[in-house]
């Protein structure tokens, strides 16, 4: 028997939960009201308001069975160039 | 700086900065419709005892915030960039963007644009805001 999986991550003050392994960040972004997620970036923390470990575009696949994936911010894109 | 006289939505926006953010962050001028707004800690320090108001900057914030987004950052000195060199993203020292600061020794003027950002909804965007300058300082650093 195959027990259901649950990954519980943190975007922001949101706690979201999982049950697929893999989602893409924009469905991450989404489920947390950034809407639409394009021109937005998903990032991975070490903990709570803590360093960057990693940057996710919308259309990148974020993989839950690495263990650095459970705290996240969202914040704007874009290049900073006019 | 009377605060009292910049918009209610600026206001509002300062209160959600200091609430959520940091709570001493501060005003220190207006000029051109866009107030210059002090933020502690955007980065980390890169040598021993920097001082602390070298690693903040002045955030240029329209007072129409959030109907319009930031335009340029004022440091006190260059920010870091690779391999020990300095931060040459739009970097423009000098620039007289930076004059209504410089006599709290800001000078170092980034033209950095929010025109291919999310548009700014809210006066709580401040927070996203400072987060994108943060990553913009730091992407300089890699």
């Amino acid at each position: 028997m195959t027990q259901k999986v649950h990954h519980v991550i943190h975007v922001g003050k949101m706690e979201q939960t999982w049950d697929q392994d893999v989602v893409k960040a924009s469905a991450i972004m989404t489920r947390a009201n950034f809407i639409p997620p394009e021109g937005f970036v998903l990032e991975a923390l070490t903990h709570p308001n803590g360093d960057v470990v990693k940057d996710f575009q919308p259309n990148d696949d974020v993989d839950f069975r690495d263990e650095k994936l459970k705290f996240f911010n969202v914040i704007p894109g874009g290049s900073g160039r006019s | 700086m009377n605060e009292s006289e910049l918009p209610p939505t600026f206001q509002e926006m300062l209160a959600v900065l200091r609430r959520e953010r940091d709570e001493h962050a501060r005003v220190d001028a207006v000029e051109s419709n866009f107030a210059y707004v002090f933020v502690h800690a955007l980065r980390k320090p890169v040598k021993e005892n920097e001082p602390e108001d070298h690693l903040g900057g002045w955030l240029r914030i329209p007072v129409s915030f959030p109907d319009n987004g930031p335009w340029g950052l004022v440091t006190i000195v260059p920010l870091p960039g690779k391999n020990g060199g300095i931060n040459g993203d739009n970097h423009n020292p000098g620039h007289g963007n930076a004059s209504p600061v410089r006599g709290r020794g800001g000078d170092h003027y980034y033209s950095w644009t929010w025109s291919e950002s999310p548009p700014v909804r809210s006066p709580a965007d401040i927070l996203g805001v400072v987060r994108w300058f943060e990553r913009r300082i730091r992407l300089g650093m890699t």
